[in-house]
């Protein structure tokens, strides 16, 4: 090892901004286009078929945006990974199930339109209020105490308190995935036409929602005081504190903002997926978290954006490459890896300063 | 004082070199023979999956062993001697499985062991046991490669999957007259490997496997793969896994319009919990499973048992063939105990594990048992259902008058 | 506020506490002893409350405590008494709350669960719940009245002599218990000695690392040294073969936690896929050795390698691992890294599951063959623990030559700053490769242990758990620091296994610990010094800006 000196120039090869990527992308593309016609030359795929692959992904993009955008916001102001997130959607996700059970007994669920709307809408909110009182204690337990702390203080805290939430949920309520039965007003879907295309009433609503919500947290973090004042935490907590923000305050709001979509997101992944159980957060919560890398982490829109194209690809990619459905994760994962050589701040993330990233 | 300190950490050491040089080499575990001391009781290790992606099978199925527990006492135990359970979480991998199998090796109280809840697991138990001399029965693991010649331990009380997919395969073909279908597992050692052993089963018969995707354990959104297969013409979806994601498929195979495809699953799908997962959609749905040649007074008497001990009815299909195995091991201990005048028990580790594999016309309540010369101990054959009114009904197969 | 009121607010988090442990199923697994369990709450917090309410009067501060103890057994009483009643008349609570079963409200009321599910009165039980809780809380607030400072003062003076040897003693002490367990005559724990002489064994090899961080430089010093050392070598001859497994697991995480060290303590790259490369070592060994393998099969005339042939194998494919994954890269930084490298160890695992003609899948490799040495066959607990002793002996060597050699303070420029320390001249490609390279090579020799030790190996071996748990030990022991390595490994690796019996509270007492103990002590349980240092000032200096700046 003594030999070895590392100041001396690099010795593997320099991916400065130059050509190198460029015919690595070029290449790339060349191959996949290659693979993709290759595929399609020998599988019969329709138009229908290519349209309704693409709904599914668009609706599994709505649930990964739901969730991506609370891991967004939190990032964009604290720059911490907030690893339990999926847990709080989870967490509303059984309040969802508990309340759609309460109106089940009194037969709301399949009951008149009204009621069984009502009791949509109830579980929902009781989602979303869980996951607000889950987030809301998390950032008081297990993230103030450590905001000052280096980067990785923050993110084992994370990563503990999701390990405990998971636990504690299958502890108090069993190991038993807890099955929802979908109310009567959401219980069927839309048919185009004799087109064969079919789209559930739950795919409709987590994808309108999605994009919904996204337009609702971009105007209030562009337009409203408070999203002004966290803008400015996001710049500096020192500055902003000087400048009479209240720090604490913002912060709780941004986590409770984030914890509400997750509650909707667990409700909603709840009403589509029909499944919930202590470790229903966890995965998606990685995925979401992708999504939102991939999109550019800290950008509302590009965590729209990187949700819905997450999906997408895993709906329409291992069709497209002919693989087996197994690939979707793979799928998923390298083209992050793929993203962040190309564009290391994601699709729409600005180039952070130095300090930032 | 430093002085002092000098002395002490010199005699330590020659303690420790002297006590290291006294126990050397005393970790070996079993001499051969367990020696029950009067008063001790017969130890008996479970291994099951109490943690890990099935626990809810894993409970299910512990929970059938130790009721065979209370019954062994309830009659008095073995010349006075009760018999204790140790039972411990082999989290269904391979990692606890050798952790647990170690634990139960250097406990020279344990007996034999029953279990493995999934077959890592139960590889896992099987490697550590073999060289320690315990015998090994168990109770859920039905992939084909469990039970070998060189495993002179290892024995089971369900069928080996072989049977399972040569009947379903044969049952989709000549009954239902279906002569493609799509494959799907869950990446898990079980699923996979019913589903190839579907498929080869099907193939063998003249049908063909359209495609055949996986998934895994704890996915929820089945949609795309469906969706695909919804373009292959296939007659029936085949899924090897278990009862949630069953469940989940059974019902979104529905939502994307396959109405007209039927769904089929295996044994580890035959619980409440598919039913419930699949909601309505469940009806007219096959479920295939290993039945014994149930003894429907016993398992009646067990069922109460297990609902007043447990608080909830049985849920699963292994719960029987648990109790069953713990009866086997325990029969088989009571065939070679010899009891000494002390009243002690010796029990000679090799003349158990030739007892248990020599084990014949067994009366359990998965049928009259009779194990093979490698260790399958099985009775009955594969039972197929249908769900009709949200209960399993048998439609074909073991039990059922021609 | 000091008035008996300000108890409320105590009173409340410890019925927080109780009602979450009582819902957890405390009563359910541990039976009556529950109830002492939660009076062992209530009079901890009752005492602390107190204590920190030293000057108030004394009957103020048994008024509080008295709070403290009514307000959380009222409510436990009341509805345990409501589900008594709901179990009394056949309702299912366990549908929702999975721990309510009869037993568990038996375990409260002194009943036996057929007459809770009978109906019999359970109000008797109830007071009897109240008395004891309340009673423990009240204990405590009169405990804190005794006047501790002047005890401590006094303890002091005496024991000073005694203190600074006390270091040394513990270990040595410690492990002459462990010693004395191997006598046949010792028969203290049954059929839980092993587990009892474990854990001696651990609080040894912990007391021991923090006595030679302590014990000033001299002969002293080296005199332990050896003690600690010829003890650590006797242990695996004096263990049974649970005692040696475990320990051989534990090893091999703590070869995985110093090459993870590498990366993220020493230069500060924060890899959540580490265990990507556990798997390449264990897979390489494995496709290579296996007879049931696609190698061996397919290639004619290859009859597999042995284990030592396959550890430089491994230690080149682990290489070219790290730096595969770091050459992509090399230009992010932090929590993107992080997600990358995430990313990667999914790829890889998902790759060994479902590239099923080569990998064989879930099935695995089986059949790994055990190390042997000429011709003895080292594949027993034992011999597997002291190969992995003596590679995590050499790996130590390498990181400890490595942290004070150029390279090594190369990362921990990079570390602090990335633009300083390459406007210092640190080439930060190579820099950072090289620390891809050895925690990929060091994770890549202990997935080939592994392998040998686990004879059957699958994908799902080595999913993100994995890397989480080797992230979480080398910060719990101190990151960047190699004791805290071993430290960690044992407290989350090897002490669960002593735990199994109570299994199921693992995980979350894992995830608890995890969040108190960066709230509470962040720089690890054996911090490295320069670490330690740093998060200390930046506390300082946080408490100084927080004075300055009346922000809330």
């Amino acid at each position: 090892m003594a030999s070895f000196n590392p100041t001396k120039k690099a010795w593997l090869i320099n991916l400065g901004p130059s050509t190198y990527r460029l015919v690595g992308l070029a290449i790339l593309v060349a191959a996949l286009a290659w693979r993709v016609n290759d595929v399609l030359s020998h599988e019969a795929y329709t138009a229908q078929y290519w349209i309704l692959q693409l709904i599914n992904g668009l609706i599994l993009g709505g649930l990964y945006a739901l969730v991506a955008m609370g891991y967004t916001m939190v990032y964009g102001i604290l720059l911490m990974i907030n690893f339990a997130h999926g847990e709080v959607m989870m967490i509303g996700g059984f309040a969802g199930y508990f309340a759609l059970t309460g109106f089940e007994a009194l037969g709301w669920t399949t009951g008149n339109p009204l009621q069984s709307g009502l009791s949509v809408v109830v579980a929902v909110l009781a989602g979303m209020l869980a996951s607000l009182i889950i987030g809301i204690a998390l950032e008081r337990i297990a993230y103030r105490p450590v905001r000052n702390a280096p980067r990785l203080v923050p993110l084992i805290s994370a990563v503990g308190a999701s390990f405990f939430l998971q636990y504690t949920v299958l502890l108090i309520f069993g190991v038993t995935p807890h099955y929802y039965e979908k109310p009567a007003i959401i219980n069927s879907g839309l048919s185009v036409g004799d087109s064969g295309i079919f789209i559930s009433y739950t795919g409709l609503f987590i994808f309108f929602s999605s994009i919904l919500l996204m337009i609702m947290l971009y105007l209030i973090v562009q337009r409203s005081k408070m999203g002004r004042a966290m803008r400015s935490v996001a710049e500096s907590k020192e500055v902003s504190a000087l400048m009479g923000v209240n720090v604490d305050k913002v912060i709780v709001f941004t986590f409770a903002l984030g914890s509400v979509l997750a509650g909707a997101a667990g409700v909603m992944l709840g009403l589509h997926n029909t499944v919930m159980k202590f470790n229903s957060g966890f995965f998606p919560g990685i995925k979401a978290f992708t999504a939102a890398v991939i999109g550019g982490i800290g950008n509302l829109p590009g965590a729209l954006l990187g949700a819905f194209s997450l999906g997408t690809l895993e709906a329409l990619g291992p069709s497209a490459l002919g693989l087996p459905t197994e690939y979707k994760d793979v799928i998923a994962f390298s083209v992050l890896i793929l993203v962040l050589v190309f564009r290391p701040t994601g699709i729409l993330g600005e180039v952070l300063s130095e300090g930032k990233a | 004082m430093s002085k002092k300190l000098f002395t002490l950490l010199g005699l330590l050491t020659i303690f420790s070199v002297v006590l290291a040089a006294c126990g050397g080499g005393a970790v070996v575990a079993g001499e051969g023979e367990v020696v029950v001391a009067p008063g001790e009781p017969i130890r008996i290790g479970i291994s099951s999956g109490l943690t890990g992606p099935i626990p809810d099978l894993g409970l299910d199925t512990a929970n059938g062993a130790i009721l065979a527990f209370d019954d062994l006492n309830a009659a008095g135990g073995l010349e006075g001697h009760m018999y204790e359970f140790d039972l411990q979480d082999g989290a269904c991998d391979g990692d606890q499985g050798t952790v647990v199998g170690n634990l139960f090796a250097s406990d020279p109280s344990i007996v034999a062991v029953q279990g493995g809840l999934c077959t890592g697991e139960t590889f896992g138990l099987r490697e550590v046991l073999e060289p320690a001399r315990i015998p090994l029965v168990s109770a859920s693991s039905t992939f084909p490669g469990v039970t070998a010649p060189e495993w002179t331990v290892m024995n089971r009380t369900p069928l080996a999957d072989t049977f399972q997919s040569d009947d379903d395969a044969a049952y989709i073909y000549n009954v239902l007259g279906i002569t493609s279908i799509a494959l799907i597992h869950d990446s898990s050692e079980y699923g996979l490997g019913l589903a190839v052993l579907v498929q080869g089963s099907f193939e063998a018969l003249g049908g063909t496997v359209t495609s055949i995707n996986g998934h895994q354990v704890g996915d929820t959104d089945f949609r795309t793969t469906l969706t695909t297969i919804g373009t292959e013409g296939a007659g029936l979806i085949f899924f090897g896994g278990y009862a949630t994601e069953a469940g989940l498929i059974a019902s979104q195979k529905n939502e994307v319009g396959l109405t007209d495809v039927i769904f089929m699953s295996g044994d580890g799908a035959l619980t409440q919990q598919y039913i419930d997962a699949a909601g309505a959609e469940a009806e007219g749905t096959y479920v295939s499973t290993g039945v014994g040649d149930l003894d429907l007074d016993k398992a009646a008497d067990f069922d109460a048992k297990y609902t007043a001990k447990f608080g909830n009815a049985p849920d699963g299909p292994y719960h029987y063939h648990a109790y069953d195995a713990i009866m086997m091991i325990a029969a088989a201990i009571a065939e070679v105990a010899e009891v000494q005048d002390d009243g002690s028990l010796v029990i000679d580790r090799e003349a158990l594990i030739t007892a248990i594999r020599s084990t014949s016309n067994f009366p359990g309540i998965t049928g009259t048992l009779t194990c093979t010369e490698i260790g399958d101990c099985s009775a009955g054959g594969i039972a197929i259902y249908v769900v009709e009114d949200g209960a399993f009904v048998q439609v074909s197969g073991f039990g059922m008058t021609e | 506020m000091h008035t008996a009121l300000s108890g409320l607010r105590p009173a409340l988090i410890a019925f927080a506490i109780i009602l979450y442990l009582n819902l957890v199923g405390f009563p359910l697994k541990f039976g009556s002893v529950a109830i002492w369990v939660f009076g062992a709450v209530l009079f901890l917090i009752s005492f602390i409350v107190s204590r920190r309410a030293a000057a108030s009067p004394p009957a103020l501060i048994l008024t509080k405590s008295l709070i403290i103890g009514l307000i959380p057994s009222l409510g436990l009483a009341l509805l345990t008494y409501v589900f008594a009643g709901m179990q009394a008349s056949q309702i299912t609570i366990q549908d929702v709350f999975a721990q309510i079963l009869p037993p568990h409200t038996a375990a409260l009321t002194g009943l036996t669960s057929e007459q809770v599910i009978a109906g019999e009165s359970v109000v008797p039980g109830l007071y009897n719940l109240v008395l004891i809780l309340t009673s423990a809380a009240v204990l405590g607030g009169g405990l804190s009245l005794l006047p501790y400072e002047k005890l401590k003062s006094l303890q002091g003076e005496k024991t000073q002599g005694f203190r600074s040897t006390l270091p040394l003693l513990i270990p040595l002490l410690l492990f002459a218990a462990y010693l004395s367990l191997g006598l046949s005559s010792v028969q203290l724990f049954g059929s839980q000695e092993n587990k009892f002489g474990l854990l001696l064994l651990y609080v040894f090899f912990g007391s021991s690392l923090y006595a030679l961080r302590v014990i000033p430089q001299g002969r002293l010093k080296t005199a332990f040294l050896i003690v600690a050392v010829l003890a650590t070598i006797a242990a695996p001859l004096l263990n049974d073969q649970f005692q040696n497994s475990v320990l051989g697991f534990v090893t091999i995480f703590i070869i995985m936690g110093i090459g993870l060290n590498i990366v993220v303590g020493f230069a500060g790259l924060l890899d959540l896929g580490y265990v990507a490369f556990f798997a390449v070592g264990a897979y390489s060994y494995g496709l290579l050795s296996s007879p049931t393998s696609w190698i061996l099969v397919n290639v004619p005339g290859f009859e597999g390698i042995t284990f030592w042939a396959g550890l430089p194998i491994a230690i080149v494919l682990g290489l070219m691992a790290g730096i595969l994954l770091g050459v992509p890269v090399l230009r992010l930084r932090g929590d993107y890294l992080a997600i990358v490298t995430l990313g990667f160890g999914e790829i890889i695992r998902l790759i060994l599951l479902n590239l099923r003609e080569f990998t064989d899948g879930p099935s695995g490799v089986r059949g790994i063959p055990p190390p042997d040495l000429f011709g003895v066959n080292l594949g027993n607990p034992r011999d597997l623990l002291f190969l992995a002793m003596v590679v995590a002996a050499i790996v130590t060597f390498i990181a400890l030559r490595l942290r004070d050699s150029r390279i090594g303070r190369s990362w921990v420029a990079m570390r602090e700053d990335e633009t300083v320390a390459q406007a210092m001249g640190i080439n930060l490609i190579s820099t950072k490769l090289l620390a891809f390279a050895f925690g990929a090579m060091f994770a890549s020799l202990s997935g080939v242990l592994y392998a040998a030790r686990q004879v059957n190996v699958y994908p799902d071996n080595f999913a993100l758990d994995v890397s989480i748990n080797v992230l979480a030990l080398i910060i719990i022991g101190g990151i960047g620091s190699i004791e805290g390595v071993v430290i960690g490994a044992i407290a989350l690796i090897g002490l669960p296994e002593i735990l199994r019996s109570v299994n199921e509270y693992r995980v979350v007492a894992f995830g608890a610990l995890l969040v108190a103990m960066m709230a509470l002590r962040p720089e690890g349980l054996l911090p490295s010094l320069r670490r330690k240092r740093e998060l200390h000032a930046g506390e300082q200096e946080n408490i100084a800006r927080r004075r300055k700046v009346p922000s809330s």
